[in-house]
């Protein structure tokens, strides 16, 4: 039997079901509409059923895999962690590292605790490396010309591929004569070094140029006059009883603040075998985190740093039999009482300088450890930081090619000069035809360039590097490339090599086979790199001091000239000099002294900002020569009057995290040199919270609340009266 | 005497009553089914493998494939290296093993399905239960006789913590096939009592130095080994329960 549907019922619309029965469909009804919805009864069944069905199916159980690993991977068990040494270069200093690895998940990082530099202890910065490691915005696919310039035609899908175009446009451009420029940021790996100089030795008109994000080079050069050796020397502070630092903050924003650390803790307990204390004074015109371990510190301004060291020699080299400097000398009284307390500590006493003071005050450094006797083997001064050598010619040179047009191809690796470098040196380097950047994350300078190659973290990647004890550490990758197009620099370096001059290299076809082939050449066996791996590195023979030369002493003459005010710019304690700048685990890492977190800000004394009519959070504009920046004010007792400090790593236009905290200071730097400044400071007349994440003093001094107290008085933490009053 | 509002407060609260009622034993009813708590779930598993061969009859141990189960909070699933171990040699043609010798060959590792999974909120330890001397069989049953793996415990709270509070009452105690170190010294017939839980007969040899735990009666052997840790791993702790704080096992 067949059905057939009536020709009336065959609508559609629910309003047209609802008045079928009985009626005319063609006539209008009175009834009002059942339902006044989109949904039809039809739909809405299908959708009940569906939701059913959906409930129905979550009851059972959902298909979960158990996907084991084809071949295990040695000493893993699923669920055990296990240990990896490694080591983390951080700029030229490096931290040796034992990093525990979860179902092959790097998770943990610890200092290596058989390494006698880190002796097991880390940084928060080196903390923080992991989440740099994990960072979401770390550039995935190779990025090709967004930005106008000339772009290789060609493949670009894999590193291979790239690094082809690379190593073409090279070739076209070295072949017309034109200069290449790798730049790539300082480090410490005899790796990278012979790479480099194989590639200036191959690839013609080629050049590899360590770019730093912040120059100080007053360590260098004084030590390249009066030592012989060009690079700066390394305290070890467990062998000092008396410590004379000038601005040094060793153990806060130094790239060694690990291992000063532990030396100057060794020697702040006394113990029944060592029961003396080491005795720190702190010279500083700033509040440091150094300074604040001090058991005396002696106030003075910026600009009397190199006067006083001057009053300090003399003092010494008049006990000493030394000849003096006829030079202008202030502070007389403390330099001579502190010269006298270091006369008596005799190669126990030293003093040090901060990294970022000039030339003049380095060498007066030197010349008064010489006198004590602090400096050479089993002393004070024992090492040399390796590749700490002067930056700033390098950069000049390239500065001076880059303005004659000579450089066809710059290649970038792990530096940023569109945030870090002056605006000269920013516009020279964007005419360059052929912009290539290798880097971790999409930064100022990659949106730059023409093609940005990925770049693998240190995590991720073979490598080396020497401390400055000598030992030889050993980088191991503990995880794969996380962005499998990502590149390290020394296979960057390799592959250029390797297309100009296979036999360079060893014709290996593979980074990490030529590493292994030096590695193993360096060390002598096979036997010799699987102990490496194991322990993470290899003791070395230090560099031996040579006898210092104090006449040329003579040749360095005070260049600190600054005015009553004076603005201090240094890496800042948290982000360092920016190249952890979109690292939230850092940016909410407070201040050791300010507590301030996020942002950079003007640390002056709040006599200093009375003076300038400014209180914490007023918004002041700091203008050094033709540049300014607008920072809020932080007020700091402890400070001398004049001297107000910023910090770089802030202000960042690329990065999601990093991105409109703080402001640039880089824009102060003359060519990149960080130290002091004279300032001008004006008011903008705006208000700028600053998060902080402890406002200790609030509880100590505010001012004191009893009517007949004067205005100069403080609320006592404990309130005392009298019980007749 | 009443008021016509006790009326409809009677009425209300019968209904609402009964309603909570009947809830409450749905929920009772369903949460506590086999089929929502999973016993008995039996996938078929991409390779045709059989626990009753491999275990029943071929008398491999357990942690022969499942090794680090001690040392691991997962019972790791073994890798095909493993399998391929003994199958390079043994029934190499076989058809059954063709999945098994395509993820050597291709380095693409078999998808098996997952069997025993607790909720997100929980942990389960392994390894701290192999170190109580507790037998892979007090929860995953008698996969010697099994040839599917199949889902034999409802590895829910209740169940959980009747046997922390009860072991002696749940627990099996460990026997020589699941290759549980229990400090007992095995006689030379001992593979003939592999699938037994040890005690004092089977290990008549040194019974005068071994003895069950007196209080509570579970699974262990105590011994006059003094041997804290064996192989780097720590030997039984003293008896005792599990324990019933809630952090014990919720995250």
């Amino acid at each position: 039997m067949s059905t057939t549907i009536p020709e009336s019922l065959m609508h559609e619309s629910m309003e047209h079901f609802a008045r079928v029965i009985g009626e005319d469909p063609d006539q209008p009804s009175d009834a009002p509409p059942i339902l006044e919805t989109p949904l039809s009864r039809r739909s809405f069944m299908a959708m009940l059923s569906a939701a059913m069905a959906v409930t129905a199916a979550a009851c059972r159980r959902p298909d979960y895999k158990l996907v084991p690993a084809v071949k295990n991977p040695e000493y893993a068990i699923p669920g055990v962690p296990l240990y990896y040494s490694t080591c983390y270069m951080h700029k030229n200093v490096v931290h040796p590292l034992l990093v525990r690895v979860r179902e092959g998940r790097p998770v943990k990082v610890e200092g290596n605790d058989l390494h006698p530099i880190v002796g097991g202890k880390s940084s928060a910065l080196i903390q923080a490396t992991l989440f740099e490691l994990y960072d979401p915005e770390r550039i995935r696919p190779i990025l090709v010309g967004r930005r106008p310039g000339v772009i290789p035609s060609g493949n670009y899908s894999t590193p291979a591929n790239a690094l082809a175009q690379i190593v073409e446009a090279i070739r076209t451009a070295s072949g017309e004569g034109k200069h290449i420029r790798i730049l790539i940021d300082e480090h410490c790996s005899p790796a990278i070094e012979t790479l480099a100089r194989l590639v200036e030795q191959h690839v013609p008109n080629a050049q590899v140029v360590v770019f730093p994000w912040a120059i100080a080079d007053g360590a260098a050069e004084a030590s390249k006059a009066l030592l012989g050796i060009e690079g700066s020397l390394v305290p070890s502070l467990e062998r000092a009883d008396v410590i004379v630092s000038v601005d040094a903050d060793f153990l806060g924003t130094d790239r060694n603040a690990v291992y000063h650390t532990r030396g100057f803790a060794a020697r702040r307990k006394p113990t029944r075998s060592n029961p003396v204390m080491s005795r720190f004074i702190a010279v500083e015109g700033r509040y440091s985190q150094t300074g604040a371990a001090a058991d005396e510190r002696v106030v003075i301004h910026p600009r009397d740093y190199e006067l006083f060291l001057t009053a300090l020699y003399n003092n010494i080299a008049q006990a000493k039999g030394a000849q003096q400097l006829a030079l202008p000398t202030s502070h007389r009284d403390a330099a001579a009482r502190i010269a006298r307390e270091l006369l008596a500590a005799g190669e126990r006493g030293c003093v040090v300088v901060g990294e970022h003071l000039s030339p003049y005050a380095h060498a007066v450094g030197i010349a008064i450890n010489t006198l004590l006797g602090s400096i050479g083997e089993g002393k004070v001064f024992a090492h040399v930081l390796p590749m700490s050598q002067m930056r700033r010619p390098a950069v000049e040179a390239l500065r001076d090619d880059l303005r004659n047009e000579r450089v066809g191809v710059v290649l970038l690796s792990h530096v940023n000069p569109e945030y870090t470098a002056d605006a000269e040196m920013r516009s020279l380097l964007r005419r360059v035809e052929h912009r290539f950047a290798h880097t971790l994350i999409d930064d100022e300078t990659a949106q730059q360039c023409t093609i940005t190659i990925p770049a693998a973290h240190q995590y991720e990647s073979w490598g080396d590097a020497v401390a400055f004890d000598d030992s030889y550490c050993i980088q191991q990758p503990l995880i794969a490339p996380l962005p499998v197009n990502a590149l390290s620099t020394g296979e960057l370096l390799f592959g250029i090599v390797k297309a100009f001059a296979p036999e360079a290299v060893g014709n290996a076809e593979k980074y990490f086979d030529y590493f292994k082939q030096t590695v193993v050449e360096r060390l002598g066996s096979e036997a010799r790199w699987e102990e490496l791996l194991r322990t993470g590195f290899v003791p070395g023979q230090p560099q031996s001091l040579l006898k210092p030369n104090l006449a040329a002493l003579s040749n360095f003459r005070p260049t600190l000239d600054v005015s009553e005010l004076a603005v201090l710019v240094v890496p800042s304690s948290s982000v360092y000099d920016g190249s952890h700048a979109n690292n939230p685990w850092l940016l909410e890492c407070p201040d050791p002294v300010t507590k301030h977190t996020w942002e950079n800000v003007a640390v002056m004394s709040p006599q200093t900002a009375e003076k300038l009519g400014v209180q914490s959070e007023d918004v002041i504009r700091i203008t050094v020569g033709s540049a300014a920046i607008d920072v809020p004010v932080l007020t700091q007792y402890g400070m001398h009057e004049g001297v107000i400090v910023t910090t770089l790593g802030f202000g960042r236009q690329a990065g999601k995290v990093a991105a409109g905290f703080g402001q640039n200071a880089y824009a102060l730097l003359n060519a990149g040199r960080t130290g002091y400044y004279s300032a001008a400071i004006t008011k903008t007349g705006q208000r700028s919270p600053i998060a902080r994440t402890q406002k200790y003093f609030h509880a100590q001094f505010t001012k004191h609340w009893e009517p007949d107290a004067g205005e100069d008085k403080f609320r006592p933490i404990v309130h005392e009266l009298l019980l007749t009053k | 005497m009443f008021s016509q509002r006790v009326d409809r407060i009677l009425k209300a609260s019968i209904l609402g009553g009964g309603a909570v009622l009947t809830v409450g034993a749905l929920v009772l009813y369903f949460g506590m089914r086999n089929d929502v708590t999973d016993v008995g779930y039996r996938p078929q598993q991409p390779v045709p493998f059989s626990h009753k061969l491999h275990v029943g009859e071929l008398q491999i141990h357990c942690q022969y494939c499942h090794a680090g189960v001690e040392v691991s909070e997962h019972s790791p699933v073994p890798t095909t290296s493993t399998c391929m171990g003994c199958h390079i040699v043994i029934k190499a043609e076989s058809p059954k093993l063709q999945l098994v010798r395509d993820s050597w060959e291709k380095g693409i590792p078999i998808q098996w399905r997952r069997v025993h999974k607790l909720p997100d909120y929980v942990h389960f330890n392994h390894s701290r239960h192999i170190r109580a001397q507790i037998d892979c069989q007090s929860c995953h049953g008698n996969v010697e006789i099994q040839g599917v793996i199949a889902q034999n415990k409802p590895l829910s709270m209740g169940w959980c913590l009747e046997c922390h509070r009860h072991p002696e009452r749940n627990i099996v105690p460990a026997r020589p096939i699941s290759g549980i170190f229990t400090g007992a010294r095995l006689p030379e017939n001992f593979r003939e009592h592999l699938f037994e839980p040890i005690n004092s007969n089977l290990v008549q040899g040194v019974a005068s130095r071994v003895r069950p735990i007196s209080s509570p009666q579970f699974g262990a052997w105590e011994t006059d080994v003094p041997t804290p840790t064996v192989a780097g791993i720590p030997h039984p702790k003293l008896p005792g329960y599990g324990p019933e704080n809630c952090s014990a096992c919720h995250y």
